[in-house]
């Protein structure tokens, strides 16, 4: 037999050189490779982590979810700032979209599930976010979506009209548990530090007395640190005008009239004057006092009613809102409210003028004012890499 | 390569024409691979370079922004310093991307030249960066909603970087680096701290004294320009008549007469005024603050120095003095902004080869 062959023939060497110079064309040819890109997504992730934490250090994922949850909620303004901050926070290469998760009740009032903010407000962005192949995602969670609680209230009764008045309090809110007292230990026994005794808000309609110092201090911690709200009326402050009170009620108390004429309502945004017309008169007993209250500057404060003086601008108030948030460390807020009626309302209440006016009212100071429970809402960052929509 | 093979009895050639083009082609191959393998050398070579590069400006600023540094105190007393960091510190709570203004000015300190070549610290922080060619840039950015338009403003307060010197912009030899990685990094920082303030509100009309005393040690000196803030109601009906701020002196009475003396502010400036401030008249300071305010007799210097405030207003009428600490060579017009609020910023470290 006769073996005659080739080991390697000429096709197989047309084929090794092609292959190589092929491999050679493909190294020298290949696009060079931007550090960005090999490096993209550590720096993304960092990106999404840290403007998120940053958002909520600064306290800004707080105001907007404030701005959702006012009576008349304004998801425009809360996209605004957010969009500001992330715009400040991430280089303008990098684009992003946030997603807060929202409550059902908000749902149901703002007709959408969750709150979605992007660089701008192009109808682009959803399809561009649909499609994009490199995305980095940073989840945390909020509490300041709160849900009112059924209430605890402490109330310091001295007189019996404001039996009568807690008693159409609770007529109203049968699932409220009010406790009365006018002894001063056992109030202070219940305010002194946080527990499931202590009151979602103390109610001080009209007290009588001075208080002791050391009471007085007492109710002053409990609502600096947020353990809970404080309303107050009548000559609460007259009896207890001290440095505590003022500071409570972010009020100083300038002096008493007997004035004729009613109250108005000045703003009707906030969640206490809600369903009230802006000038609506709030009849009042024209033979009881109003007194005349001065907002403390710096501290945060809604004026929502105000009295018909005529010579003084500041000293109008009539109600006094006080909503304070103070950052503990950043990151971690304190909640401060308080409110404050410049008018004797249990007197005008049982006396039958202004009657459901001033109930709704107070009824909603104890609920705005009170410790409320959080909701727990998830908020998502996506940050990529791109030109704007 | 061709080789014919012959069984018993045949007969041949060893080498063909084809064998000759084979090893001609071959050798071509092999000549052009072999061109390609010092470019391909080199790309590999620049990728772990860079890689390198990356990973260390990524771990120097993991380290800057999520840490405050070892020791914690180590701003307290820097000779001390093993590893820096730059997050703020919060009842033994590290506060993640937020920039500690002490912690920076430190930092800032040590890296300065004649402090760098004897620093206890240089061989951990060379070690950290991978080198002494790192500069670390810390600003503020504020993005604004403008007639329909987003503006975007970035304004560098700190950088510095080892052996700077006041006169120079950038690192020498930066300009003719041959690879730069730039890691930045979301922050929120302070744009500078307060040293005193006093809170003045008239339940009558009158005036109200206050004096201050205080050490300027070098390094503030160095770290810092003092600016003095005072804020009062937007509502002019509300703001103080005046407020005098003697520097080193009692409060100045007319500002011409007394301008050696201080400043005084007048309620018609505004609701926010800084001093010195180039646009009142007779300070006409740019930067550095009150230190480097020629037209006082007895500007803020290192060791003891003495604030005088003298506040005159009507009823009702409040105001706030501050004095307080920019970044060295900042811009004056940074007093306006209220120095301890949280801003958004970014920090950047930048390594180069």
């Amino acid at each position: 037999m006769r073996d005659e062959g080739f080991v390697l023939s000429l096709d197989a060497v047309f084929a090794l050189l092609l292959t190589t110079m092929l491999i050679a064309a493909a190294v020298k040819l290949a696009p060079p490779v931007l550090g960005y890109q090999e490096y993209g997504y550590e720096r993304l992730s960092r990106f999404a982590s840290d403007a998120l934490l940053c958002l909520e250090r600064r306290g800004t994922l707080s105001e907007a979810i404030r701005m959702l949850t006012q009576r008349i909620p304004l998801p425009e303004n809360a996209k605004l700032i957010l969009r500001e901050n992330l715009r400040s926070l991430l280089p303008s290469y990098l684009q992003f979209r946030l997603d807060i998760q929202l409550p059902p009740h908000l749902q149901a009032k703002l007709g959408v599930q969750r709150l979605t903010v992007y660089p701008d407000d192009s109808p682009a962005w959803s399809a561009t976010f649909e499609n994009l192949e490199e995305i980095a995602t940073c989840t945390r969670v909020t509490t300041d979506f709160v849900i009112l609680e059924n209430l605890r209230i402490l109330a310091w009764v001295d007189e019996s009209d404001e039996n009568i008045f807690l008693d159409n309090i609770h007529n109203l809110r049968p699932n409220w548990i009010l406790i009365r007292t006018n002894d001063e230990a056992y109030f202070v026994s219940l305010i002194g530090q946080l527990n499931e005794n202590t009151p979602h808000v103390v109610f001080l309609p009209d007290v009588d007395v001075s208080f002791a110092a050391s009471t007085r201090r007492t109710l002053e911690r409990g609502n600096r640190n947020g353990w809970y709200g404080v309303v107050g009326g009548g000559a609460t402050m007259l009896n207890n005008n001290t440095p505590e009170f003022r500071r409570i009620f972010a009020a100083r108390l300038r002096t008493s009239r007997t004035q004729t004429q009613d109250i108005r309502i000045v703003d009707n945004t906030h969640y206490i004057t809600e369903n009230f017309q802006i000038g609506e008169n709030i009849p009042y007993l024209d033979d009881m006092p109003q007194y005349r209250y001065e907002p403390r500057r710096g501290v945060p404060v809604y004026v929502l009613a105000q009295s018909y003086w005529t010579s003084r601008r500041r000293d109008n108030c009539a109600i006094i809102a006080k909503d304070s948030l103070t950052q503990i460390s950043p990151g971690v807020y304190r909640r401060e409210r308080a409110v404050l009626f410049n008018t004797h309302f249990v007197e005008s209440t049982v006396r039958g003028v202004g009657e459901n006016q001033w109930l709704t009212l107070v009824i909603r100071a104890l609920e705005w004012s009170s410790r409320k429970k959080p909701e727990f809402e998830p908020v998502t960052l996506y940050v990529w890499r791109g030109p704007h929509a | 390569m061709m080789w014919r093979l012959r069984s018993k009895g045949c007969r041949g050639q060893i080498f063909t024409l084809d064998a000759f083009f084979a090893v001609g082609v071959f050798a071509l191959a092999l000549g052009l691979l072999g061109s390609n393998f010092g470019e391909l050398r080199g790309r590999i070579q620049t990728y772990w370079w860079s890689y390198s590069l990356e990973r260390t400006a990524n771990d120097a600023a993991d380290a800057l922004v999520y840490t405050c540094g070892t020791p914690m105190d180590w701003a307290d007393h820097p000779a001390d310093l093993k590893l820096p960091g730059i997050a703020e510190n919060w009842e033994n709570q590290t506060l993640k991307c937020i920039v500690d203004v002490e912690r920076l000015a430190r930092l800032r300190d040590i890296l300065k030249a004649g402090n760098w070549d004897s620093a206890p610290a240089r061989t951990s922080i060379s070690k950290m960066f991978g080198g002494e060619r790192f500069w670390i840039k810390v600003g503020l950015r504020q993005a604004k909603l403008v007639e329909g338009t987003y503006l975007e403003n970035e304004i560098v307060l700190w950088s510095f970087w080892p052996s700077w010197q006041s006169n120079q912009t950038q690192p020498l030899g930066f300009e003719n680096a041959s690879k730069i990685v730039v890691v930045r990094r979301p922050i929120l920082l302070r744009v500078g701290r307060v040293l005193w303030e006093s809170y003045v509100e008239f339940e009558s009309a009158g005036a109200v004294e206050n004096q201050f005393s205080f050490y300027l040690s070098q390094f503030e000196y160095d770290a810092f320009d003092l600016y003095l803030r005072v804020v009062s109601d937007p509502d002019p009906n509300f703001r103080v008549d005046n407020v005098s701020l003697g520097i080193n002196q009692d409060p100045p009475r007319d500002p011409v007469a007394d301008m050696e003396d201080g400043y005084i502010y007048y309620g018609s400036m505004g609701e926010i005024v800084g001093f010195p401030n180039p646009s009142v008249a007779g300070h006409q300071v740019t930067h550095g603050g009150i230190e480097n305010d020629v037209w006082l007799k007895e500007p803020f210097a290192p060791g003891w120095n003495q604030l005088n405030t003298r506040v005159s207003g009507d009823v009702n009428t409040w105001a706030l003095v501050q004095l307080i600490e920019l970044p060295a060579c900042s811009s004056p017009s940074l007093a306006l902004m209220d120095p301890e609020s949280l801003r958004t910023g970014f920090l950047e470290v930048v390594l180069w080869r």
